[in-house]
């Protein structure tokens, strides 16, 4: 089976002088697929899913989606995409703006009719059918914007930051949307910095810092890479204990906290580390309660994985 | 075409649903009406009076409609990211900046012949008559207006909102003086050869705008232009409405959005 989305070696930058944005990104999603595409702010999510729409090319490498380059007719018949902002003709009606989507789609009369009202239904908008959209607010605009991504019934969904800025309601109705579509087996690839919202509803996970692809799998494959974190409980005093680990140049590589029951805990990203940490605690007169491996969250493995690139 | 219509149909929910030319609608009906109350005691210089003013306003407003409706459709759509959901459905750009361009032609028309109307009607009220040059000079004016549109659509899928405003209110202002100033410089003796190359082709590239205003005839009440005369200068016209559409088309392909 060909792959929905096919990225070999692209490169992309926007200015010669700087780091490329985007940087050899190779990577396939298969059918069905859930893929969750992470990163921080500016890692080059969005402008890796401008080029898969074809609103940017590539500078070297290549794409292909659903077996055709992304700007093409054939491609863009059978995706659905969810803008990171959703902003629609503030002076349409939904009825209106689905209408003029759908006819770029080739549908018309009847059949589109039945198709609009049934969307509204799912996104629950039935009852704004006829309002003008200037009125409506920012999570309204997005179900809009599922509304009309899932208009011509696509193949695959291309999500960029779906839930960001909604309330948590708003959130969770992405999630399960995100969840019905994955159950009719569309493909889907989103984007999100959000990594509770990925680690719930996707299969795979995409990594993506300073334009390189730091990971690609699943999700236990991600918590696997996270037992090399140790878990440290000391007691100490902690303003002198995080004085002495700042002086000391280990305070990216170790995330410390302060319990309720006053003690220190304390996750140690890097195994080389470990004596330096030792003899601070040592210095700080601190007493070590517990040292062991640490099953992490996905929250976690994604911190290391981009502390990890960031030392190199 | 169907892509084409229901992008133009945006461009005219739009502007109905906008107050900014309903203003410049009723401005223009205030002018005709208010030269009514200009009192000449030569009825022969007022009746030129009730014709000149009005036919002096009219090309303004109209061309002044037809460049506040495009100036700033591409970059609006790119700022306020409507643009990226359309487009990631099967929609050329092509498809989408001919709708934006016949939009904003049929308000223009419209705003435009509506005030003829207006015009033909007041002067009727005033027991003067129009003859079938007015019928040209409104031809020739809607070509203008195809032509200054297509140019200001050119310019915007490259410039600023603003910067595009201005060179679009620059090429109507002077759009007309160019051919003439180029054509005087032509005539200078001892011209460099490098500099005459420069000027003739500039003088053969540029639309000659002046062409299409044929007011004086309108005001004078001179025969009708004949259709062999009338009929080139509108292919002209079409001419250039067309490299611009072209030009703005392939610069809009090219771009990275």
């Amino acid at each position: 089976m060909r792959p929905v989305i096919e990225l070999k070696d692209v490169t992309r930058s926007f200015s010669s002088r700087t780091k490329p944005v985007v940087s050899d990104l190779t990577m396939k999603v298969k059918e069905g697929e859930v893929v969750g595409f992470l990163g921080p702010n500016g890692a080059g999510k969005t402008t890796t899913i401008k080029m898969l729409l074809g609103f940017l090319s590539p500078q070297k490498g290549a794409i292909k989606v659903l077996s055709h380059p992304p700007y093409t007719r054939s491609a863009r018949q059978q995706i659905g995409f969810l803008p990171e902002t959703s902003e629609y003709y503030w002076f349409l009606t939904p009825y209106q703006l689905l209408k003029f989507y759908g006819t770029c789609f080739d549908f018309r009369g009847k059949n589109l009719d039945r198709k609009i009202h049934s969307l509204l239904e799912t996104v629950n908008m039935r009852d704004y059918t006829h309002e003008k959209i200037k009125n409506f607010s920012k999570g309204m605009k997005q179900r809009i914007g599922i509304a009309q991504a899932l208009l011509n019934n696509p193949r695959l969904l291309i999500l960029d930051e779906p839930a960001s800025g909604l309330d948590p309601i708003g959130r969770k109705e992405i999630r399960e949307l995100i969840e019905k579509c994955a159950e009719q087996n569309k493909t889907i690839f989103f984007s999100s910095h959000e990594l509770g919202e990925v680690e719930t509803v996707c299969n795979r996970l995409a990594i993506l810092s300073e334009g390189e692809l730091l990971f690609d799998g699943s999700l236990e494959d991600l918590k696997l890479k996270n037992k090399q974190v140790t878990k440290i409980i000391v007691k100490a005093d902690f303003p002198a204990l995080l004085k002495k680990i700042r002086e000391t140049g280990l305070r990216e590589k170790v995330k410390l906290y302060e319990t309720p029951e006053k003690l220190i805990e304390m996750d140690l990203y890097d195994h080389k580390c470990f004596y330096d940490l030792i003899d601070i605690l040592k210095a700080a007169h601190a007493r070590v309660l517990y040292v062991g491996d640490k099953q992490g969250s996905v929250e976690e493995a994604f911190f290391q994985i981009i502390h990890e690139q960031r030392n190199v | 075409m169907k892509n084409v219509c229901y992008v133009m149909r945006n461009v005219l929910l739009e502007y109905s649903a906008k107050k900014d030319l309903y203003v410049l609608f009723f401005v223009m009906v205030l002018v005709i009406f208010l030269t009514g109350y200009l009192t000449v005691f030569n009825l022969d210089t007022e009746a030129k009076i009730l014709k000149d003013i009005p036919l002096f306003f009219m090309p303004i407003f109209s061309l002044l409609v037809g460049v506040l409706t495009i100036y700033g459709q591409v970059n609006n759509e790119i700022k306020n990211r409507t643009l990226y959901p359309l487009l990631a459905k099967p929609i050329s750009k092509a498809e989408f900046l001919l709708g934006k361009f016949l939009g904003s032609v049929i308000i223009t028309l419209v705003f435009l012949y509506v005030i003829a109307l207006f015009y033909w009607l007041f002067l009727s009220f005033r027991g003067l008559s129009l003859d079938i040059i007015f019928v040209h000079y409104l031809i020739l004016l809607t070509v203008r207006i195809f032509l200054i549109i297509a140019f200001t659509l050119f310019v915007s899928v490259f410039m600023t909102p603003a910067a595009t405003f201005t060179i679009a209110i620059l090429f109507f202002l002077i759009s007309d003086e160019i051919p003439h100033t180029l054509s005087e410089l032509m005539q200078v003796p001892d011209l460099h050869p490098v500099s005459d190359i420069l000027i003739r082709s500039v003088y053969l590239i540029i639309p000659h705008t002046d062409i299409f205003d044929i007011s004086r005839a309108v005001i004078h009440n001179w025969e009708p232009v004949p259709t062999h005369l009338i009929l080139p200068i509108v292919a002209y016209g079409l001419f250039f409405t067309l490299v611009f559409l072209f030009l703005g088309t392939w610069i809009f392909h090219k771009k990275e959005l």
